[in-house]
Parts: C-alpha cells; sequence; structure tokens
C-alpha cells in the first residue's frame, strides 16, 4: 500500500512524502529559487516569505510552502534542515 | 402528377420551405394530433411538407441490462429511448400517415451529417420507404431563391457517404459514452455501494486531459522576478514616456545599474524609423470563428453562439452555421445580399458604399467545406424582432460581411530611438493613414492611435525620470470557453457541431469549478484514475486517429464497417482491461469522491474555537443549510453562519477584504455573486444591508 501525501492525502508513489502533483510543485519551488537567488540574492526564507505575498503563485506550491514551514517549526533544532535548497 | 413528401430538419425550417415552394407562396399548414405538416401546390405536384424535430430517432443497446460490455445497437423511436421526447411519438404517427399517401420522397434536411442521417432515419423508419428511392434538397440558407433553386436542382438520391460518416459517429459515440461512463459508475457502485454516475466519453476524456494538463501548470507555477524600465523624458518642453530596450531585465543589479546611468542624464536622438504598413480585412467566418469573436466581444459561451446562430439561420437571415469553410464562393450573389442589406437603416450606409463599386471581390481564408460557404448575411430583413443576443450577433456577422469587400488598411508606425551613456529608450506611435475595411468593422475592431512628437536625430532628450520597476512572471492562462473550444478545433477533436457541447459538458459533470475551466476535486479523481490504468481514454492521438478514420468514410475511401470493426476491437480491449481492475480503480475513484464532496462541504478552521473546522450542513429538522462547526456534536462549539437557501455554493479559497472570513461565490439561475460567510455581520456590506432593508420596508409600506 502507498503512502498517502502529507498535504491531500491522495496517493505518493513509492515512498515519496508527497503526491506527484505537490511532489512537481516542489520541484518547482526548488528550481525557481536558484533564478530567485540570481535576481535578488535572497535566502530561501525570505524567498518562501515573498512566494507567499503573491497571488500568482500556484495554489499547490502555497500548500508545499506551509507544509515546509510547518515541518522546520516542528523538526528538532540540531536536525537537518528540509528540502535540498541551500 | 405527383405526391410528394418533403421531410425537414425543424419546424421552423418547414415552415420556410413550404413557403418557398407554394405556388402562391401560401401553404396551408394541417394539424393532426399534436403535430402538423403543410400542404402546397408546386405545378402539377402536391407537396407534404412534414418536419422532424432533430432526431426521431435513437440507438439503444439490443442487449438488456444497465452494464457493460453492450456493443450491439439498434435504432428506435425516440420517445421509447428518452422518456422526455413524447412529442416525437405524434410526430413520427403523422409521417408514417402521411407516407402511404406519397409516391415521391425528398430530404430537406441540413446538409451535414447529422442532418443527412436525420433525412435517412425518417425515410427508412417513419416512412417505411426504400431509402435509395428518395432525392435529397441542398441548400446553405432559407431564403426563397435558394430553397427554390435546391428544389429545382434536387440530387437523385441520398447523400449515402454522409449518411454512412453519420451513422458510425453516433454508433462509435454511443458505444464508448455508454460503455466507459457504466464502467467508472459501476467501480463505484461495486466498491462503495453508491449509485453515482461518473461519465466520459470518445472527445470528452481527451478534453479533460487537456483541462487537467493546464490547470496542473497554474497549480504548480513559481513566478519569477523580473524588472523593466519605466522612463519619462523631456523634449521640447513636453513630457515624453519612454521605453527601455529590453522588455525584461533578470537582476535587480542589472536593473539598478541602467537607472543610476540615465537617471537626471541628457540623451541624443540616434533615429527616426517610419514604417507605412498594410493590413488586410479579416477572412469569412466558419463557426469556430464566429465562436471566438463572439466570446471575445460579447462573453458569448460557443453552444450559445450556436444556438443563437442557428436561430437566425432558421429566420433565413443568415447562411448555414455549422460549417468550417472560411471562404464565399463566386456562386453567391453578394451584390444582392448587401442590396438587401442596404434596406436595413443600421447598414445602409455601409451596404450603399460597398455597392457603388465595380469590383466587389472578399477576402478569402483558407479552410474550405465543400459543404456550405462561410458564414455570412442573405439579405433577407428579420421578420419579427430580434433578441438583444441574436441582433448583436447579427451584427457582428454582418459587419464582418462588409469588412470582407473594404481594401486594406493602411497604418503607419513611427520609432525613435535616444541613446543615454550607452542605454537604449524608444518612442513608439502608430497612426491609421487609410481605415479601409477597419471602417467596415467597427466597433469590433479597434484601431489605437499613439503620437509621435516630432523629433528628429540629434535632438537632445533629458531622462527626468528612470525607475526600475520589480515585476514577476505571469502563469499560464487557464482555458476559457472560446480558448478550449479553438484547442479541440486545432488537435482535430470532435467536430464543429459537438464541440460546443463538449466544452459545456465538462461543467455540467462537476469536473470544473467554473468558466475558468478550473478543475474540480472530482475531475481530478476521473483524470486521474484514467491516466493510471487506462491513459488511451485521455490521448489526443487515439481519439484523433478515430477521427480521421469517420471522415475517411465522409470520403468514400474506407466504409463504416471496416471502421466499426476497427473501433468495438479497441473497445473491447480497453473494458476487459476495465474489469481486471475494476476494485482498484473503483476504490480510486470512491477516494477522489469522498475528496470531493469533503472538499464542497469544508468551508475552513472554525474562527471561534481552536480545532473545529467549519462545514455546510443542513439542519436535521427544518433541510434548511447553514455553516456550523464540526465540533457542534461535541458540545465543544456552537459557531453558525447563515446561509443563503438557494443556488450552488462554491467555497472560495480566498477572504474577504473587510472582515477576513473565507469568501463564497453562489450562483443562483442565471445570477452570480461572491460574498464572505460572516456576510450578515460584515462591516464591508453594512451599506448594502441598510439598503436592502430600506427597499424592504418601502416595499412593506406600499403593499
Amino acid at each position: 500500500m502507498s503512502r498517502e501525501c502529507s498535504i491531500c492525502g491522495r496517493r505518493c508513489e513509492d515512498e515519496d512524502e508527497l503526491c506527484p502533483y505537490h511532489s512537481g510543485a516542489l520541484e518547482n519551488l526548488k528550481e525557481a529559487f536558484v533564478k530567485w537567488k540570481h535576481s535578488l540574492g535572497v535566502s530561501w526564507d525570505e524567498y518562501l516569505e515573498r512566494l507567499e505575498q503573491l497571488d500568482t503563485v500556484g495554489r499547490w506550491v502555497k500548500e508545499v510552502i506551509v507544509y515546509l514551514k510547518d515541518r522546520e517549526q516542528n523538526v528538532d533544532p540540531t536536525a537537518a534542515r528540509v528540502g535540498t535548497h541551500d | 402528377m405527383s405526391t410528394v413528401l418533403v421531410i425537414c430538419e425543424k419546424p421552423s425550417a418547414a415552415k420556410r420551405i413550404a413557403h418557398a415552394l407554394d405556388d402562391n407562396g401560401a401553404p396551408t399548414e394541417v394539424k393532426r394530433r399534436g403535430a402538423s405538416y403543410f400542404q402546397c401546390r408546386n405545378g402539377e405536384d402536391t407537396l407534404l411538407v412534414a418536419y422532424a424535430k432533430g432526431h426521431l430517432y435513437e440507438l439503444r443497446q439490443v442487449e438488456k441490462g444497465w452494464t457493460y460490455p453492450r456493443l450491439d445497437v439498434e435504432w428506435a423511436p425516440k420517445y421509447e429511448v428518452v422518456k422526455k421526447a413524447t412529442d416525437t411519438k405524434a410526430i413520427i404517427a403523422l409521417i408514417r400517415s402521411l407516407a402511404k399517401r406519397a409516391d415521391q420522397f425528398i430530404v430537406a434536411t441540413d446538409y451535414d451529417i447529422e442532418g443527412s442521417l436525420i433525412g435517412y432515419l425518417v425515410v427508412k423508419y417513419a416512412c417505411g420507404a426504400d431509402p435509395s428511392i428518395a432525392q435529397r434538397m441542398i441548400f446553405s440558407a432559407l431564403t426563397d431563391k435558394e430553397l427554390r433553386a435546391a428544389y429545382a436542382s434536387r440530387a437523385q438520391e441520398l447523400d449515402f457517404q454522409l449518411v454512412e460518416a453519420g451513422h458510425l459517429r453516433h454508433e462509435i459515440d454511443w458505444l464508448y459514452g455508454i460503455n466507459l461512463t457504466r464502467a467508472l459508475t459501476l467501480a463505484i457502485k461495486r466498491t462503495a455501494g453508491w449509485f453515482k454516475i461518473v461519465s466520459t466519453g470518445r472527445v470528452q476524456g481527451p478534453t479533460l486531459a487537456m483541462v487537467a494538463a493546464r490547470d496542473q501548470e497554474v497549480n504548480q507555477f513559481v513566478p519569477h522576478p523580473f524588472w523593466s524600465i519605466d522612463a519619462q523624458g523631456e523634449w521640447d518642453g513636453r513630457e515624453l514616456h519612454l521605453k527601455y530596450s529590453k522588455d525584461r531585465i533578470d537582476t535587480v543589479h542589472a536593473a539598478e545599474e541602467v537607472v543610476r546611468a540615465t537617471h537626471g542624464q541628457v540623451g541624443h536622438v540616434a533615429s527616426v524609423r517610419t514604417r507605412v504598413m498594410t493590413q488586410k480585412p479579416p477572412v469569412p467566418f466558419n463557426l469556430g470563428g464566429l465562436q471566438t469573436e463572439a466570446y471575445r466581444h460579447f462573453g458569448f459561451k460557443p453552444s450559445r453562439t450556436l444556438a443563437l446562430a442557428q436561430r437566425l439561420y432558421l429566420d433565413a437571415l443568415i447562411s448555414y452555421p455549422r460549417t468550417n469553410n472560411q471562404q464565399i464562393p463566386e456562386s453567391i450573389d453578394v451584390r444582392s445580399v448587401l442590396h438587401g442589406l442596404s434596406s436595413m437603416r443600421a447598414y445602409k450606409g455601409h451596404a450603399s458604399a460597398l455597392l457603388s463599386r465595380r469590383v466587389l471581390q472578399p477576402t478569402q481564408g483558407k479552410k474550405t467545406d465543400p459543404a456550405h460557404p462561410a458564414i455570412h448575411p442573405t439579405g433577407e430583413t428579420p421578420s419579427r424582432r430580434l433578441t438583444p443576443s441574436e441582433k448583436r450577433l447579427f451584427d457582428l456577422i454582418v459587419k464582418r460581411f462588409f469588412a470582407l469587400f473594404g481594401p486594406p488598411a493602411k497604418k503607419k508606425s513611427v520609432r525613435a530611438d535616444i541613446v543615454c551613456n550607452d542605454h537604449t529608450f524608444y518612442l513608439r506611435g502608430r497612426e491609421v493613414l487609410e481605415p479601409g475595411w477597419i471602417e467596415f468593422y467597427r466597433p469590433y475592431v479597434t484601431s489605437e492611435e499613439v503620437e509621435v512628437p516630432g523629433l528628429t536625430e540629434g535632438d537632445e532628450v533629458r531622462l527626468t525620470r528612470v525607475r526600475a520597476v520589480e515585476k514577476y512572471t505571469s502563469p499560464p492562462l487557464r482555458f476559457n470557453p472560446a480558448s478550449l473550444l479553438k484547442s479541440l478545433e486545432k488537435e482535430n477533436l470532435g467536430t464543429k457541431a459537438t464541440r460546443a457541447g463538449i466544452v459545456d459538458s465538462l461543467r455540467s459533470r462537476g469536473y470544473t469549478l467554473n468558466d475558468r475551466f478550473e478543475l474540480s476535486t472530482l475531475g481530478y479523481a476521473v483524470f486521474e484514475t484514467l491516466q493510471r490504468h487506462v491513459p488511451r481514454l485521455l490521448s489526443v492521438e487515439f481519439t484523433r486517429s478515430l477521427e480521421e478514420e469517420m471522415n475517411m468514410i465522409q470520403e468514400g475511401k474506407r466504409t463504416r464497417e471496416e471502421v466499426l470493426v476497427r473501433a468495438k476491437e479497441d473497445l473491447r480491449e480497453i473494458l476487459s482491461k476495465f474489469k481486471s481492475l475494476e476494485s482498484e480503480i473503483g476504490n480510486e475513484l470512491v477516494e477522489g469522491l469522498q475528496r470531493f464532496w469533503r472538499e464542497k462541504e469544508e468551508v475552513g478552521p472554525c474562527p471561534k474555537c481552536d480545532d473545529g473546522t467549519l462545514m455546510i450542513v443542513r439542519s436535521p429538522k427544518s433541510g434548511k443549510r447553514f455553516i456550523g462547526c464540526s465540533n457542534y456534536r461535541t458540545g465543544k462549539c456552537d459557531k453558525t453562519f447563515p446561509l443563503p437557501q438557494k443556488g450552488n455554493i462554491v467555497v472560495l479559497d480566498k477572504e474577504c477584504p473587510y472582515c477576513g472570513h473565507r469568501m463564497l461565490r453562489i450562483t443562483s439561475k442565471r445570477r452570480t455573486w461572491e460574498t464572505c460567510i460572516n456576510w450578515a455581520e460584515c462591516p464591508g456590506r453594512a451599506e448594502e444591508l441598510r439598503a436592502l432593508e430600506e427597499r424592504r420596508a418601502t416595499r412593506g409600506a406600499k403593499g
């Protein structure tokens, strides 16, 4: 039995934590960060903050941002950070 | 002396045909048991002009049972298949009795695959005659002149290739639509015991896939920042709005560098270039073109445009609308059309101006259709008061027709480049030198003019303000009814007559949420399930290849039997795969449906208690709906909000700008409005509610 997406409850592929839609949104989020960093020199956290304010950000991307932030808050501060953004 | 039974597609068409073919232009309408026909004299002959009401016969399965596969079908009277179609019983009975008196049969339905099939089925089943003896009237407009010519030169046999193509299209659409819908619906029933119709079809599947792909792009979109330069200059005491040579600058540093190097500096006019261009008139309307333009100017959905155009056609005001043709053939007497239009006050000026020309050569498009010309006015004057929507569409068609004969428009464009410290800014102006066809097509075309002051090379321009503006890339546009229809046309999916219905069906089946074609959770559930287990049903290529084979029948290159055998084999294979995966498919659809229903009811977190969720619920006592907290049952929270009792409610993903509560969209009949769940106490609505109370009080006092 495959896992359920931590965000929407849809089925995940293999051992993924997120469904293909939210995984795709996370991928786009990571890819776009490279451009944002080049354009504005922002940090990952600043990047997420700024995206949250923009209306044109996709619905699933916004849900991924909330998910990442929640996880960040609940995780042991000594543990590794979520994602591979830095 | 013969008695001829003329079979028309609709009552209004029958009336027009009878009027045109009667020697005195005064046919008699004979009413009999809930139906009627027109009797007229034509020379020595007696004509009995009868009508269908669209299809009088429908396909039904031979073997009984609401299950699948069901691959054998037969034609049956519509009233036996569609319970509501009771009016067809009297019509079929009347045609049957008229056929006994007739010694000749003429099919005078619309000249396309549907019309040809309607006529064929009536001759074969209602008249009980051999279709090979029937004749065919072919026309593209319901004007007296064209109908008389069509009668005089009628074909000696039916257009059997069109009949076969129509027959096959109905069979394949029935087989795929019915079997696949039953497969999906029964998968849910066998998994959860619910009977919820979940449909798909041969064209609906790929259409759903197109919408889903776009919806995913939008939902996964991450904007990228970029900068544009906003600049103002001063020349000869005048303020100039300048553009920077690059539309987009990728980094904030590069944008700031432009500002630093140019703000407050003096630039020089490096060049002034003038270009004169000609713009040809637009091409004649085919159905797709008309639907796109009507959506652009009036917001009419494609299905509405088709319905309105059909009414104008039945009133003989325009030619047959279900055409793909973008050409006005020479056989159309455009001068007489313009004469007719010149008798209408609104069109007198333009029509007379065109009539004064010696040569009238319309612009032609690329697409052709041997059956009908491009959509054009017939020159007839409306015999009744047109509705506002009909009037608008008619005006668009008439003005487009005028524009075809207009000369090309001549426009001048000027560009002045201003260089300042190696950075180039420019100023662009546009001017219409000769409006040409634009004059005829107003208000459906605008020609924005921008004046360019008389700058000359070497002039100094002081850049009084230069600033970098941060912007973001935009997500792809969601489909609207017109753009989705255009995509279907481009992919060669469906036909000009069926596409509008397919576009509407996504919404009516609950797969999309609104006219922006945002996919609903139910739409996703169906899409995902099909994608995982039977991706062929979503494939554009699969549907298109079937479509091409069906077109070959029309061209006489394949037979109906050959294509049908192959289509049935494909379907059998799909259905057997479906059956083997039924429980898995059922589980996925049930999960999706549960998500869909939950989302429809869930409003968001409760503002009063910590962990409750606001839900749309119905009172078991009064049956009235309202919003309540999920913690009500445990006695923890009693927060409620009132709701309007009528209309469809959609919870929106946005908050009220006045009170911060969740917004709702309510659609009741034709009206749609947005409000927050706190509407009774929202400060943003205080004024509105006060005005409403006053109106009620005034009404009460009057009553």
